[in-house]
């Protein structure tokens, strides 16, 4: 549902209305409807609209430790990446796009040779 | 631990080399009754397993504790992402995860060592046996076999009923429908015809599939036992999706019973499938189409109600010989409300199978078992899926049990009969009373057919009504003991010879000068 209204909004900002007038009509629709909650809701909705139609989401690249950035970073080819430390990754680097992951994490690999034993 | 397996870990360990494999995932952005709402997953297709990254951020030990994995299916495409209902413990599932695509369609484990195991709808066993070792995945979604894969239904299943076999008969690869309000027999009969494939000979036996849907953990538990008591858990599988399941297990488990009985089938064996109820799963699936935002139609019920049953219910089939000759036979279970069949999913469902057996309160609350309202049941296979021998027999009792209800109605205003319509009456008292059967005490078809040409033939005309069940009884345990030759030959040949009858007519005789505190003159 609150995916329909931040597209709603998007199309009203498109069509060429003002940021604040497009916002405050999709609120007096959501209002008129007794469906004021919903707003925070199609907030964040079209926030990660906006992200997907303008090509700006920030990948990130998780490493375990922060000096393993420079070799994630050269391995991955994502030089631009965020980065974060994640230390359950043990080693090697895991990058998460828009909607892709590279895993190359040793928790990752340690922990399908734990699936397989088990099986 | 052990040696062999610590040298196992180095050499996965030494083998370690990463690769670089780009896997496609999502992120739950809502979730809540069983249904999350996915942003993401733009490659995604429908019907398609995702899994749950649940190990995201835990340390390796919680990971490897952290159990199975928790997987999801795909039921709605959108615009910015996917609606997926998760098949397992909603809990798990947190806001903001990450949802990898698997590339996969839901399948479930089948094969022969499924014989004998409760599982659920995912083919996870239930029963405490362990894992399955080598088990064959099988689509949980298939296509129908097209025509030129059939052929016509002409091989009988017996269900051991005698009002059934003789009057609404059923054939391998059918679709019959039985349907009744509450406590009216429906699964009774449905266990009795399991129990009865005990009878065939090991190498035509077909394999049987009960799916429970939406019941009680209790009756699913005493109707296990009961199988294995009887003998029929060998060659039975149990899919068991109880009323406290999620909805969405209850949707899935009538086609993950197909699936694991199209294995069979695409091996040239027969199967029968029984859906107790389909009621029950048009309610779960009525509550997934409402939280993945679908419109309601009639009664509430999403616009594809009737492709949900209809798919199903296709599937089974009896395949051309080129195709190995296998069936899945359908007994699918709808639940009346009142008795009332004419309401939204019991038409649905009686449109699409090849006929109903229509289970009747008012006669069982008559004592009448099982209670088949003959009148408004049908096979429309008819008797193409019979025997010679119970065509023989059986091809008139339909009309005169019709005729006998008719006149029954009339009968409590005459006060004057005359005798031909006097005389139809005591025949047809007589023969709903030879069709009564206690339950779990499925009759083989030679008996079946012995008994209905003894009716037949006017041998219980001098039996007083009170007594019509106990000659019946005591006549087919002196034909067991007396004419076993002749039960044999039926059973063998199908038919109902002049000797075979000649035989049966001596030891009707034989069975009534023993038996002369039966007859009334």
């Amino acid at each position: 549902m609150e995916r329909a209204y931040a597209r709603a909004l998007l199309q009203l900002i498109q069509n060429g209305m003002a940021h604040a007038d497009a916002v405050r009509t999709v609120a007096k629709v959501l209002e008129s409807k007794g469906r004021s909650a919903l707003m925070p809701k199609v907030a964040r909705a079209f926030n990660r609209l906006i992200q997907r139609e303008s090509g700006k989401i920030t990948n990130t690249l998780f490493v375990a430790k922060e000096h393993h950035a420079s070799r994630a970073h050269k391995e991955s080819g994502e030089h631009d990446a965020r980065v974060v430390v994640d230390p359950t990754l043990i080693g090697g680097w895991r990058l998460v796009k828009s909607d892709s992951l590279v895993d190359v994490s040793w928790k990752k690999h340690l922990l399908s040779i734990y699936n397989r034993i088990a099986a | 631990m052990e040696s062999s397996v610590v040298a196992k870990i180095i050499q996965e360990i030494e083998g370690y080399a990463p690769s670089k494999e780009v896997e496609h995932v999502g992120r739950v952005t809502a979730v809540g009754d069983g249904v999350v709402a996915i942003d993401g997953l733009s490659k995604a297709v429908m019907s398609e397993v995702v899994v749950f990254e649940e190990t995201a951020g835990k340390s390796l030990s919680d990971a490897m504790a952290s159990g199975s994995a928790l997987y999801g299916l795909i039921l709605n495409l959108e615009e910015d992402g996917v609606r997926a209902i998760v098949l397992g413990e909603v809990s798990r599932v947190k806001e903001g995860m990450l949802v990898k695509s698997t590339g996969k369609i839901l399948s479930v484990p089948s094969g022969e060592e499924s014989l004998g195991r409760v599982v659920n709808a995912l083919g996870e066993p239930l029963d405490g046996k362990g894992p399955f070792k080598k088990p064959t995945m099988m689509p949980v979604e298939r296509e129908a076999y097209g025509v030129m894969a059939r052929k016509s239904v002409s091989v009988p299943l017996q269900t051991g009923v005698k009002a059934i076999d003789a009057m609404i008969p059923i054939g391998r690869g059918q679709r019959e429908l039985i349907i009744g309000d509450r406590g009216t027999g429906k699964t009774t009969i449905a266990i009795d015809t399991i129990i009865n494939q005990k009878s065939e000979p090991a190498d035509k036996r077909p394999i049987c599939i009960y799916v429970a849907i939406g019941q009680k953990e209790s009756k699913t538990a005493r109707i296990v036992q009961e199988l294995k008591e009887k003998g029929a858990m060998e060659y039975t599988i149990v899919v068991n999706a109880s009323a406290s399941a999620p909805a969405a297990l209850q949707f899935l488990a009538p086609y993950a019973g197909v699936a694991m009985g199209e294995y069979f089938m695409d091996k040239g064996k027969d199967v029968l499938v029984i859906y107790d109820d389909l009621s029950k799963q048009a309610v779960a699936y009525r509550q997934l189409s409402l939280l993945l935002r679908r419109p309601p139609g009639r009664e509430a019920y999403p616009g594809d109600i009737f492709y949900l049953h209809s798919r199903l219910l296709e599937r089974a089939a009896r395949l051309s010989e080129e195709k190995g000759g296998g069936s899945v036979t359908a007994l699918p279970i709808i639940e009346t409300q009142e008795g009332d069949i004419s309401a939204y999913i019991p038409t649905n469902v009686i449109s699409i199978t090849d006929g109903q057996i229509f289970m009747m309160a008012d006669l069982f609350n008559k004592g009448l078992r099982p209670a088949i309202d003959v009148g408004n049941s049908v096979s429309r296979v008819g008797s193409a899926a019979q025997t010679k021998a119970m065509k023989g027999v059986g091809g008139s009792l339909k009309l005169e049990l019709a005729q006998f209800r008719e006149l029954e109605a009339f009968m409590q205003f005459a006060q004057d009969l005359d005798k031909a319509t006097a005389d139809r009456i005591a025949t047809g008292q007589r023969m709903v009373e030879v069709l009564k059967q206690k339950n779990g005490a499925p009759m083989p078809v030679e008996v079946q057919v012995a008994v209905l040409f003894a009716a037949q033939t006017k041998f219980f005309a001098d039996v007083p009504i009170n007594k019509v069940r106990e000659a019946e009884e005591k006549l087919r345990s002196f034909l067991d003991a007396t004419a076993s030759t002749t039960l044999a030959d039926i059973k063998k040949t199908g038919l109902l010879s002049d000797e075979s009858k000649h035989a049966l007519t001596k030891a009707f005789e034989a069975f009534r000068g023993g038996h002369n505190e039966l007859f009334s003159h």
